[in-house]
């Protein structure tokens, strides 16, 4: 019986690493084998600390084990799970270690409907529980912009709609434009860069783009792109596409505009508005200040009034026109009106009597006056020697004063 | 010294008027902050009648 080991062609027989070396040189670099396009679903999926992403691909028959390398890996759009449906670009390898053949995986993209919006969903969650979104994380507006920021594609008509209402509402302000790529697999780096160029040198920033397809604003929906603008050390507007894209950029800014243009209202003040402010400024200025100069006027007219002559002349004249106003109409009105003024007149002389101090004096008591015309109601108003007139009820003595005793207390 | 902002000139314009429409200033005060406020309605609107928009190209930095 002839031993395994003395047997024909034993001498000829292949090592595992030589057979796998083998296989390996046929698949690798095989011309079907390489850069292809596979669809299937993700199976299993493992992502360890070393940037690696291992994954298998299945469909109802079959599976491979894939793998995809760190700078491929991060560069994806959208987290790999279980379940979704893709399209792997690739080339097929062997693994040495395990001897399969696995799909070296370059770029990985979620398939059929709703693909985009997995990936926006899963990139909006993340950054929402990092509190990206959240209202305090949003700073207002400055009012009066001296330097705006804007970050868009030179070729866009985005900017010529920024620059024209810039133009028309605030020429006071200084607008710097960060030109960048708005689409395709370079823009999220393009708008950061851009993003970074202005940091620290404007007031606020504008993020613009015309509108376009889900693809087409893809960009801003951008991780990078979500990071940059939260971190921008001025409050961001952002303006991407028509009314109704949101991007996760819209997310993120400090203030969302419906469009460019709208951005730019948002950040500037109305230069006619403004003009109203200063004309009603200049306007309360002079109503305020003609107020102030009448209130002295006022004050000073008033001073004067006592001091002059003339006023009390003044006054006297008024007074003569006013009765010979009265005397006028008395004269016109007739007799019965005179009449009736008289006994007006009669009943109110009763009543002054009844007050008059005439009917005080009539009872005894004089009053004495000075020679220059004042009454004299104390002792001190006189001096020994002076001449007084002592009024009493039907005449007036005139008396000469020769001593003064106060009364006793 | 830099030169005051458009923003700063309005700002003091106004509170010289809410200054002037408080009343209580002497009026020699009151005279000055009216001057001082007509100064500043001067160069508020000059400042706007100049403004010409400044456009800056950031690239390759």
């Amino acid at each position: 019986m002839q031993t395994l080991v003395s047997s024909p062609g034993i001498r000829d027989a292949l090592s595992v690493a030589q057979l796998v070396g083998m296989l390996r040189s046929v698949v690798g670099g095989h011309p079907a084998l390489t850069d292809v396009l596979v669809r299937g679903e993700v199976g299993s999926v493992s992502r360890p600390p070393s940037g690696l992403a291992y994954f298998t691909l299945n469909d109802a028959d079959a599976q491979i084990p894939c793998v995809m390398f760190r700078a491929a890996a991060q560069s994806l759009r959208f987290e790999l799970r279980e379940g979704i449906e893709v399209l792997v670009r690739g080339d097929v390898d062997v693994f040495p270690a395990k001897g399969v053949a696995q799909l070296v995986a370059r770029d990985v993209r979620p398939i059929g409907h709703g693909a985009f919006w997995l990936a926006f969903e899963q990139v909006r969650d993340r950054l929402a529980a990092e509190g990206l979104f959240s209202q305090e994380r949003k700073r207002p507006l400055p009012k009066f912009p001296a330097r705006i920021g804007l970050v868009t594609s030179e070729g866009g008509a985005a900017i010529n709609d920024l620059l024209a209402v810039f133009e028309r509402r605030f020429p006071l302000a200084t607008v710097l434009v960060s030109p960048c790529l708005v689409q395709g697999d370079d823009a999220p780096a393009s708008i950061v860069f851009a993003l970074g160029r202005l940091a620290g040198r404007v007031d606020v920033a504008i993020l613009a783009r015309g509108g376009g397809s889900v693809e087409d604003l893809w960009a801003f929906n951008d991780e990078r792109v979500a990071r940059a603008l939260a971190r921008f050390p001025a409050p961001v507007v952002s303006a991407i596409g028509h009314e109704v894209d949101v991007t996760i950029a819209d997310f993120v800014a400090d203030v969302r505009a419906a469009t460019p243009s709208a951005a730019a209202e948002i950040v500037t003040p109305d230069i006619g508005e403004l003009r109203g402010r200063i004309a009603a400024a200049s306007a309360l200025l002079d109503t305020r200040i003609t107020e102030v100069l009448q209130g002295w006027r006022d004050r000073v007219r008033s001073v004067e009034g006592r001091l002059r002559p003339e006023t009390v002349r003044l006054q006297a004249r008024d007074a003569r026109q006013r009765l010979d106003g009265i005397a006028g109409s008395l004269k016109r009105e007739g007799r019965r009106i005179l009449e009736e003024i008289r006994a007006r007149l009669a009943a109110a002389a009763g009543h002054l009597d009844a007050v008059s101090p005439m009917a005080t004096i009539a009872r005894g008591f004089a009053v004495v006056i000075r020679d220059d015309g004042a009454l004299v109601g104390s002792i001190a108003a006189v001096s020994p020697g002076d001449d007084i007139t002592v009024h009493v009820s039907d005449g007036t003595l005139d008396a000469v004063v020769e001593e003064r005793r106060r009364t006793k207390a | 010294m830099t030169e005051k902002t458009f923003e700063e000139a309005l700002q003091e314009l106004e509170s010289k008027v809410a200054a002037l429409s408080a009343g209580h200033l002497p009026l020699a005060d009151a005279l000055r902050t009216y001057e001082e406020g007509v100064a500043l309605v001067r160069l508020c609107t000059e400042r706007l009648d100049e403004a010409e928009l400044t456009v800056r190209r950031l690239a390759g930095e």
